[in-house]
């Protein structure tokens, strides 16, 4: 370690070009640096020392917006079935692609400035209804057909409504609009999730999916 | 002699550099400062990540005007958002919050996300655990006082008082290392849904068919008025409601009269425990410690059972034209009673119950 230990002068002595530049050294020498953890911010008035939170949060699902238009998701899967953004994996896949993003442009919102980021998955009703595919959407309200926003009062009985096609969608975060027009994230789902249908009287099409 | 002289922006511009050295504390930093040895940065452990109905309780002054300590004040809990189905959850809020600090009136929901976050107010409603749970009079003309309700032991560590012991004597033993107070209030998610009940309607058996139609109604009316919106709000004590209103309307059947549309859970009971010798008769002000204990750590789903409304059975009727078809009519009288009595039995084994159910995600 070097150190630059400031100059001392004797009284009456000249302070000299020298001198100088080794005080200037010294003062530089001193100067923090943000290592691991550590947040600095230096202002004119003196620096802020900050120690960032020593337990990092994480867990599946997680989304992370980039900007207001576009965001990434932590691996999650329903029924051991992986979720997907255009087909690639969230973590990229086995051949070692970046982690896909999911480009939703103009966020859909409801009146609320209210959005999700949902998992819409497709069943197949000849084989017990398992999840065929699970695919990372970006909508106004999870329980309408093309994901817009609803005019009415939220789905009543709860449960995730179906939807055609065989699919359905359960919201894993929230997108909130503030007034000055920032987009927030409030996560909702953490964990890998289960998923079961049940039937309408028919015995034939869903009434409602149900995710744990 | 040749004397090098410095411009006094140089040496201007090196003041503001030491100046802008000088070291504040911020998150989670925590300073030192020894004069001329210089000063020490401690890090203090990190706060650890906050789960979905995390409450922050703080005692606030209600007029900033007024010097703190001195002014009239409330306990309050905010919230860290936590979300029903995905959708917020709400806070009833003066209707004029934030722009004036209002209090009672008419109110109006604010979610938990709101930018200023919005709080519940815990000052008036609170319970205390350590007192006696009323009273009884034995056969003798004795009277028996009721146990207290008691705490989590932990605050036996704090050294509050015990709590009330069953008996003609509720005075706990004394001890003198535990002379602090403490109060309780229950934190409750109530989530409006659809209800359900059975009606009893007495027909004409000569005409309908039937001499009685017990039929299934539902009734949306809360969660309508309530726009769906789950909400927080604060109680004593919480105790579950009753979740079907069951009477008897009709031959004695136990038959559910009506609910109450909404499905309840206790997120957090919050304890708040005095400074020592308080006296049974204090008040939580400034002083007091809050101790927030949740029950629910994650966010909810919620479900209704949803059970489709039952198809009326069609009545058995005679139409032979007999006798002037008066024979119809009398035999269709005697069919209503069997009529009745097997929609009575339809409708009764298939009442339905929209009671819901909330789980974890």
């Amino acid at each position: 370690m070097q150190r630059f230990d400031p100059p001392t002068v004797k009284p009456g002595q000249r302070v000299t070009a020298w001198l100088f530049e080794q005080m200037r050294r010294a003062i530089y020498a001193c100067r923090l640096i943000a290592g691991e953890n550590v947040r600095l911010v230096t202002t004119p008035s003196g620096t802020v020392i900050s120690f960032i939170n020593s337990f990092p949060v994480s867990c599946a699902w997680q989304v992370s917006l980039q900007g207001s238009t576009a965001a990434t998701l932590r691996p999650g899967s329903i029924n051991k079935i992986e979720a997907t953004i255009k087909g690639t994996p969230l973590d990229g896949g086995e051949d070692g692609k970046p982690a896909p993003v999911l480009e939703f442009g103009k966020p859909k919102l409801s009146k609320e400035g209210r959005g999700y980021i949902c998992a819409e998955i497709t069943c197949d009703p000849d084989d017990d209804w398992n999840i065929l595919t699970v695919e990372i959407v970006q909508v106004a309200d999870p329980d309408t057909e093309d994901g817009s926003a609803s005019d009415g009062l939220p789905n009543a009985s709860g449960g995730s409504a179906p939807l055609s096609g065989n699919r359905s969608r359960h919201p894993l975060a929230m997108l909130l609009k503030r007034k000055d027009g920032r987009l927030d994230v409030e996560q909702f789902t953490c964990f890998d999730l289960q998923h079961r249908v049940r039937l309408a009287a028919d015995q034939k099409s869903a009434s409602r999916h149900f995710f744990w | 002699m040749n004397l090098i002289v410095y411009a006094s922006q140089k040496w201007n511009e090196l003041a503001a550099l030491v100046r802008s050295a000088w070291p504040f504390p911020g998150k989670n930093a925590r300073l030192r400062y020894n004069g001329l040895s210089g000063v020490i940065v401690d890090g203090i452990a990190g706060d650890p990540p906050r789960h979905p109905w995390q409450m922050r309780c703080v005692f606030e002054y209600l007029d900033p005007a007024v010097a703190k300590y001195q002014g009239e004040g409330e306990w309050r809990a905010y919230v860290k958002p936590g979300f029903v189905n995905c959708r917020d959850t709400y806070l009833a809020m003066p209707q004029d919050w934030p722009d004036k600090p209002a209090r009672g009136g008419p109110t109006r929901d604010v979610p938990l996300t709101e930018e200023t976050p919005p709080f519940l107010v815990l000052t008036g409603s609170f319970r205390d655990p350590v007192a006696s749970q009323g009273m009884s009079v034995s056969d003798d003309g004795e009277i028996i006082y009721g146990a207290g309700e008691g705490y989590p032991k932990f605050f036996e560590q704090l050294g509050v008082r015990p709590a009330a012991v069953a008996g003609s004597d509720p005075t706990p033993p004394s001890d003198p290392e535990r002379t602090r107070e403490i109060r309780a209030v229950d934190v409750v998610l109530d989530q409006p849904r659809i209800g359900s009940a059975l009606d009893v309607e007495t027909l004409d058996p000569l005409t309908d068919g039937f001499s009685n139609v017990i039929s299934t109604t539902y009734t949306d009316a809360v969660y309508i008025a309530r726009g769906g919106r789950p909400r927080l709000y604060t109680t004593a004590k919480f105790t579950p409601i009753e979740q079907q209103l069951i009477d008897s309307p009709f031959l004695g059947l136990p038959m559910n009269s009506g609910d109450p549309q909404v499905d309840e859970r206790k997120i957090a009971t919050i304890y708040l425990v005095s400074p020592p010798d308080a006296g049974s008769e204090a008040v939580p002000d400034q002083t007091w410690q809050a101790y927030p204990a949740n029950e629910v750590f994650w966010n909810l789903l919620h479900a209704t059972r949803f059970v489709a409304p039952a198809k009326t059975p069609e009545p058995l009727k005679l139409n032979t034209g007999l006798g002037l078809g008066i024979l119809d009519t009398l035999a269709n009288a005697y069919l209503a009673q069997i009529n009745s009595g097997f929609d009575e039995i339809s409708q009764y084994l298939n009442q339905a119950d929209m009671r819901g159910k909330f789980w974890s995600i």
